[in-house]
């Protein structure tokens, strides 16, 4: 029963309270129309083509044909070229994610443990990297690893072997390490700097030496930054294209390499769209799948 | 007049205390923590200033003081997250020095309770056995520090009980976020307690509490140390809080140990301003000592008081409003000290009545009982104070 308020008001009935409901959604709509308008243009309608385009047919000109709908380009995924591909991508893409991880957790513990003042401004100092082009930091890479690199010279002015570093795996790796590194860092940093300190206080009182107490407190409790830094680092290395095709050998394609020759140099734009659309759902899969037990673990 | 017994108490026999806890047995009992001339500087800041200190075996101790006056960085010190500057701090007759907080025999209780939040209630109680039990198994190998499943099994049990103490072993497989403010409370108790630490130190563990719960948990705080007789060490800035549970108080400010009494001594015989301010409420009178027996405020008025000081000295006397009392100005209130006032203001407080009473040394204030057979008063009576030459307190600046 509604009791009416004794301001003279209208009692509030069920029906008017839904309508309230229903006009403050309306309003929440159309604050939100204009980031809807944007996904849906950007986000939504390119995936939509892309998933369109992988059911199609390529003519023998290399034209996109929008009928005879088939699963051909799905079948192709099996072929063991794929296969091989993808791996190494996979490889790739773990061995980045590991060495950023390694890199990125003491960073971020030295980072999260100084005062303020340092806290700001090294986080700073990561994210300088970001102020310039991604494209002109990998040509920096070239620089430094090529043959008459300083790296190179720095081995001669020992008495070692020029290095011979550039176009092969590791200069991948270095590079995709490089480019992600930050991405590793904030999120590890973020959870450490949120952390509870007298956590390791209380652990440290109750005799666990300084390994234990960050073994069995610290460590548990920065899990989801090392998992959001991870999916981050490991998603985009896995799907890199602007590094390996920099920094990689011409017998060293990764899936990224493989997907824009596909669209570019073979004009197969339904086995570009089909790869796309697998790789997107295997990520999309052991993404959740990797949420969850983090979820699970805390 | 008993301070001044159980001070020279105080006095070491060779190392040893005589033990001055309510069951006064007079054994002598080690020092439970010793602090010599400990200083404690971080840069600039003097955090605290040349502390020597004695807690005894047993006894239920706390440190009060307004916030920043040293006291929890005095705990920090004794638990080995802080070093002093210079001095020492012995914990059961041997030197701490640089020991870190790991190998103390100490725990602690957070004012956060610092429960860690990813663990069961029960691994939270487990963790510091779990800890011990590995330091004790390794040597010097690291990879020989492994817990035997009889030692689990052992350790498991021994957390059940000490969760069964504070009432909560029915919650043992909750997240510390499942449980309440009081809860918590009583787990981070059963996490320091289990490991039978020689001194438990206790950092205003019921300050996140409301008021209802923090006066339950003092109780059952205080009946707990009794259970257990382990040393506390209690740091609060609450002045009831500390008055209520402890066998002796340390009262410090700005990094100094001001006094060291017993709740009664510090009550009854506050001998700083500051102390006499701090706990309770207390009129502060200027007065001059005109002889062994007499004193003499503004105006010439005189009061008997014993103030132990030289002829001619300028003191100050301090009574609690509660040892003032009003009378008809015709009172002469055999053997009593007087001043003539009028009632200025009267505050009812359902149990007492607070007065404010004009006279000639300045604005007193005075608590009255609300009993039938204590006088009622208005504003505008002219009245007389009386009080007792021993509720009289001589207080230091």
């Amino acid at each position: 029963m509604t009791v009416p308020v004794e301001t003279g008001e209208a009692p509030v009935t069920p029906e008017l309270e839904q309508a309230a409901i229903r006009a403050e959604a309306r309003r929440g709509m159309l604050i939100a129309a204009p980031s809807a308008f944007y996904l849906v243009l950007f986000f939504a309608i390119p995936l939509v083509i892309v998933v369109v385009y992988s059911f199609a047919t390529r003519s023998s000109t290399g034209r996109t044909v929008l009928e005879s709908w088939n699963l051909e380009s799905y079948r192709r995924l099996f072929d063991p070229l794929v296969g091989q591909i993808a791996l190494r991508s996979l490889t790739m893409a773990v061995l980045t994610t590991v060495i950023a991880l390694a890199a990125s957790y003491p960073l971020a513990y030295f980072m999260a443990t100084r005062s303020a003042k340092w806290r700001g401004m090294l986080l700073v100092l990561v994210m300088i990297p970001f102020w310039s082009n991604f494209l002109v930091r990998t040509y920096a890479w070239r620089v430094l690893l090529g043959n008459d690199g300083p790296l190179s010279q720095l081995s001669q002015a020992f008495g070692g072997e020029p290095i011979r570093i550039l176009f092969t795996n590791p200069a991948v790796l270095i590079g995709l390490v490089y480019g992600f590194l930050p991405f590793m860092v904030l999120p590890i940093y973020a959870a450490l700097e949120r952390m509870d300190w007298t956590l390791v206080e209380g652990a440290r009182d109750l005799y666990a030496s300084g390994w234990q107490a960050f073994r069995r407190v610290t460590l548990p409790l920065s899990m989801p930054g090392v998992i959001a830094g991870s999916i981050l680092v490991f998603i985009p290395a896995l799907g890199a294209y602007v590094t390996p095709a920099l920094l990689g050998g011409a017998r060293t394609t990764l899936l990224g390499d493989y997907i824009v020759s596909q669209f570019l140099a073979a004009r197969n734009q339904p086995f570009g769209s089909a790869l796309s659309v697998a790789v997107m759902v295997v990520m999309l899969v052991a993404t959740i799948v990797y949420f969850r037990r983090g979820a699970r673990s805390l | 007049m008993q301070a001044t017994v159980a001070a020279r108490q105080d006095e070491p026999v060779g190392g040893l205390y005589a033990r001055t806890t309510p069951e006064g047995d007079g054994r002598l009992v080690k020092a439970a923590v010793h602090l010599s001339n400990v200083t404690k500087r971080f840069d600039d800041i003097v955090a605290v200033d040349d502390l020597t200190l004695e807690i005894r075996d047993g006894e239920f101790f706390s440190l009060l003081g307004p916030s920043g006056c040293g006291k929890t960085t005095t705990l920090r010190m004794i638990a080995g997250f802080e070093f002093p500057t210079t001095g020492s701090i012995a914990i059961n007759g041997s030197e701490m020095g640089l020991l870190p907080a790991n190998k103390r025999p100490v725990n602690t209780v957070f004012q956060s309770y610092a429960l860690f939040p990813h663990m069961t209630i029960l691994d939270n109680v487990v963790f510091g056995l779990e800890m011990a039990k590995r330091a004790e198994s390794s040597g010097l190998n690291p990879l020989a520090r492994r817990v035997s499943s009889a030692d689990r099994l052992g350790i498991r049990e021994r957390a059940m009980r000490a969760l069964d103490m504070v009432r909560l072993s029915a919650r043992a497989d909750a997240k510390p976020a499942q449980l309440s403010g009081g809860q918590r409370q009583r787990v981070a108790l059963a996490r320091a307690l289990v490991n039978e630490p020689a001194v438990l130190l206790l950092d205003e563990p019921l300050g996140a509490l409301d008021l209802k719960l923090r006066q339950s948990m003092q109780i059952e705080l205080k009946e707990l140390q009794h259970r257990v007789g382990v040393t506390f060490v209690y740091v609060t800035h609450d002045q009831q809080e500390a008055l209520t549970m402890s066998d002796r108080i340390g009262v410090m400010s700005d990094g100094k140990l001001l006094q060291l009494d017993t709740p009664e001594g510090l009550y009854e015989h506050p001998r700083t301003r500051f102390v006499a301010d701090f706990i309770g409420e207390i009129n502060l009178v200027p007065a001059t000592v005109v002889d062994a027996e007499t004193i003499e405020f503004a105006d010439g008025y005189r009061a008997r008081k014993v103030s132990g000081r030289e002829q001619g000295a300028a003191i100050t006397v301090g009574v609690r409003p509660e040892r003032f009392s009003l009378a008809a100005p015709d009172d002469a209130g055999e053997g009593r000290n007087s001043l003539p006032g009028t009632v200025v203001r009267r505050v009812y407080h359902g149990d007492f009545f607070f007065y404010d009473v004009d006279s000639p040394v300045g604005t007193l204030e005075v608590k009255e009982e609300n009993r039938p057979t204590v006088a009622k008063w208005n504003e505008g009576d002219r009245v007389v104070v009386h009080w007792s030459p021993d509720a009289t307190t001589v207080v230091d600046e």
